[in-house]
C-alpha cells in the first residue's frame, strides 16, 4: 500500500533494487515541446479521469462491464462474441504505431505513453514540493532532519493520493464508477475491487515515482524494436554535429569562429534535462524516448547566446548528412493506406452490425428419427441472442427444404435486450421430397417490430441414405 | 538461492558491462509474464463463461470479478514460473560447476 511506505524504507529498498542505478534528476524545461507535452498530458489524463464519469442514455459511455460481460463503447455494446472487432482494433493500433514511428520516431513515447504522461505529473509534484533539480539533489544528500522528513512525507502522501485516485478510476472502467464511488465512501467495496484499486494505485506510484526511465529501458518491448522501423527519412531528435563541434565554453561576446569552435557551448544543459540521463550529442541511442526536452533546453541556450536555434532538433539522418530527404516515401504511403482502409472498414462494419445472433445446434443423440407416419424428423436447439439496446419479439422461419412442418416451443419469441433465449425446434419432412441425405437449410430470425433486424444461420437437415 | 548466486557473481566482476541490473532481472520475469497472463486471461474468459465454469466445477457462488482475478493470478503464476525457468536455464553452463 502506497501510503505506508515511509521515506526511510524507500531508501533501503532502492539501495537494494537499484544497485547500479544512479538516480536521475531531470531539470525542469520550458519551451514549445514542453508545452505540447503538457497539452498531451492534459488531454490524455483529463480524458482518462473524466471519461469514466460521462453517461449517455443512463450508462457510462466507456465501460468494460466485466460482471455483466458486456463492453460499452460510446453508444455501442460489444459482447464476448464480438471478439473480432477487438482484434481488428488491436491491429489498427499496431499499424498506427508503425506509421508514427516511421514518420517521426518515438512520438508515442515522448507525448502519449502512460508511462511518460504519469511520470510528467509525478515529477511536477516533485518540483513543487522539493524544488528544482539542485534543491532535490541537496535534499537527497542532507541527513535526515525534520525538514527532510516533512518534505518527503508530503511528496509521498500526494503521490499516494494521486495513485489511488488513478487506481479507483481504472477500476471504474470495469465496474460502474458511480456505484463504486458510493461504495468507497461507505467502505463496502468488494474485496477484489479494493484489491485492484490498490494494485493499480501502487503500480502508478512505483512506475511514475521510482521506476521512470527504467520502465522504458527494461520493460518496454516497443523501445527494443522501434529502431527497426526507422529509416534515414524518419524525423528524430538529433544533435547537429557538423554545426555544434568542436564544442567548448566561451563568453557570449566572443566569436566562436575566431576561437575555432562550433555552436555547442558545452553547457551540459541538454544532459541535465534528459529524463533518461543520456547525452544526445553522442548520437542516437535506444534510451532516447524522443521527448524533445533537450531541444527546448538547447534552443533556450542558443537564444541566450544569440545563435540560431535548432542545434538539437527534429530532423532526418538524410538531412544531417546533406542529402535529399522526403517525408512521403513508399513506406509511409503503404502504412497510411492500410491504416485508412482498415479503420474505414471497421467503422462500416460496426455501424452495419446486426445486433442479433442465432446459434443452431443439432441434437447430438441422433442424426434423425422416423415418426410413426413415415416422416423424417430433425431436432435443433436454437440460441437467440438480442444484443440490441431494446427488447424485441422474433419470428423463426426455415428455408431450404420443401414439404416440411415445423414445431417450435413458441411461435413468437420474446428476447429482452442483452438476453439469450434457448428454444427447441423440430422439423418434419417427407423423405421422398429430400433431394439428398444431407440438405443445407437456413434458419431466419426476424424481429417482428423491425424489418431491418434479421439474421440467418445455416444448418443441415439429415435424412436416411437412399440408393 | 538464485539471488545469492547473482550477488556472488556481482562481487566478482561488478564492473562488467554484461552485468544485468537486478531490477532488469526482476522485471524480465514478472513483466512479460504479467502481459501474457493478461492476454491469456482475456482470451480464456472470452470463450468460457465464468459462472458456467464455476457450476461445472462444482464450486460455490463467486462474483465474476473474483473469478477473473483468480484466473488472472493462476495464469500469472504459470507464466512467471516458465519465465523463471527460462532465465534459470539461460545461465551460462560454465557457471554451474564453479
Ligand atoms: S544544451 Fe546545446 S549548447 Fe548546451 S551542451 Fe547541449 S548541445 Fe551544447
Ligand atoms: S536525448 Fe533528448 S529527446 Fe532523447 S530522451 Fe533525452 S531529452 Fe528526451
Amino acid at each position: 500500500m502506497p501510503k505506508q511506505n515511509s521515506p526511510a524504507s524507500d531508501e533501503a529498498v532502492e539501495a537494494s533494487l537499484y544497485a547500479k542505478h544512479e538516480k536521475i534528476y531531470p531539470r525542469e524545461v520550458h519551451g514549445i515541446f514542453a508545452t505540447l507535452r503538457w497539452l498531451a498530458v492534459a488531454v490524455l489524463l483529463g480524458g482518462y479521469y473524466l471519461a469514466a464519469w460521462v453517461n449517455w442514455d443512463g450508462r457510462q459511455i466507456l465501460l468494460f462491464d466485466l460482471p455483466e460481460r458486456k463492453f460499452h463503447i460510446l453508444f455501442w455494446t460489444f459482447w464476448p462474441q464480438d471478439f473480432f472487432y477487438l482484434a481488428v482494433m488491436l491491429i489498427i493500433a499496431a499499424l498506427s504505431l508503425f506509421f508514427f514511428t516511421a514518420l517521426a520516431g518515438r512520438l508515442w513515447c515522448g507525448y502519449a505513453c502512460p508511462q511518460t504522461v504519469w511520470t510528467e505529473v509525478f515529477m511536477w509534484f516533485e518540483y513543487k514540493i522539493e524544488g528544482d533539480r539542485p534543491k532535490q539533489m541537496k535534499l537527497d544528500k542532507m541527513p535526515w532532519n525534520a525538514y527532510k522528513i516533512r518534505t518527503k512525507a508530503l511528496k509521498h502522501i500526494i503521490w499516494a493520493i494521486f495513485g489511488l485516485w488513478t487506481g479507483f478510476t481504472f477500476v471504474g472502467y470495469f465496474t460502474p464508477i458511480r456505484e463504486l464511488w458510493d461504495s468507497v465512501w461507505s467502505f463496502n467495496t468488494g474485496p477484489w475491487e479494493t484489491f485492484w484499486i490498490f494494485f493499480y494505485g501502487f503500480a502508478t506510484w512505483g512506475n511514475a515515482g521510482f521506476m521512470r526511465e527504467q520502465v522504458c529501458m527494461y520493460m518496454c518491448p516497443y523501445a527494443r524494436f522501434q529502431s527497426a522501423m526507422y529509416d534515414k527519412d524518419t524525423m528524430v531528435v538529433s544533435y547537429d554535429e557538423a554545426r555544434g563541434e568542436p564544442r567548448g565554453s566561451r563568453k557570449r561576446s566572443e566569436d566562436p569562429l575566431e576561437k575555432g569552435l562550433g555552436s555547442c557551448i558545452d553547457c551540459n544543459i541538454c544532459v541535465q534535462v534528459c529524463p533518461t540521463g543520456i547525452d544526445i550529442r553522442n548520437g542516437e541511442q535506444y534510451q532516447c524516448i524522443g521527448c524533445a526536452a533537450c531541444i527546448d533546453a538547447c534552443d533556450d541556450v542558443m537564444d541566450k547566446m544569440g545563435y540560431e536555434k535548432g542545434l538539437i532538433r527534429y530532423t532526418t539522418m538524410n538531412i544531417l548528412e546533406g542529402s535529399e530527404s522526403s517525408i512521403l516515401r513508399p513506406r509511409i504511403i503503404i502504412y497510411a493506406t492500410f491504416l485508412l482502409v482498415l479503420t474505414a472498414s471497421l467503422l462500416v462494419a460496426i455501424v452495419n452490425r446486426v445486433p442479433l445472433e442465432l446459434d443452431v445446434i443439432r441434437d447430438r443423440n441422433e442424426l434423425y428419427s422416423e415418426t410413426y407416419d413415415g416422416m423424417i424428423e430433425n431436432v435443433y436447439t436454437l440460441k437467440l441472442v438480442n444484443k440490441d439496446q431494446t427488447d424485441h419479439d422474433f419470428r423463426i422461419t426455415v428455408t431450404g427444404i420443401e414439404n416440411f412442418t415445423m414445431t417450435a416451443t413458441k411461435d413468437i419469441v420474446h428476447v429482452a435486450s442483452g438476453e439469450v433465449v434457448t428454444m427447441a425446434v423440430r422439423l418434419k419432412a417427407d423423405p421422398f421430397s429430400l433431394p439428398s441425405r444431407s440438405v443445407p437449410i437456413d434458419f431466419h430470425m426476424q424481429a417482428v417490430d423491425d424489418e431491418t433486424l434479421s439474421t440467418i444461420e445455416d444448418a443441415k437437415f439429415l435424412g436416411p441414405f437412399r440408393k | 538461492m538464485k539471488e545469492d548466486d547473482n550477488t556472488a557473481e556481482d562481487d566478482n566482476d561488478s564492473e562488467s558491462k554484461y552485468d544485468i541490473p537486478l531490477i532488469q532481472r526482476i522485471s524480465s520475469i514478472l513483466w512479460p509474464s504479467f502481459i501474457t497472463a493478461g492476454i491469456a486471461n482475456s482470451f480464456f474468459f472470452t470463450f468460457f463463461e465464468p459462472q458456467a465454469l464455476l457450476y461445472a466445477a462444482g464450486y460455490s457462488e463467486m462474483s465474476n470479478i473474483a473469478v477473473y482475478s483468480i484466473g488472472f493470478f493462476m495464469f500469472w503464476l504459470l507464466t512467471s514460473s516458465s519465465c523463471v525457468m527460462t532465465s534459470y536455464f539461460m545461465k551460462p553452463c560454465c557457471d554451474v560447476n564453479s
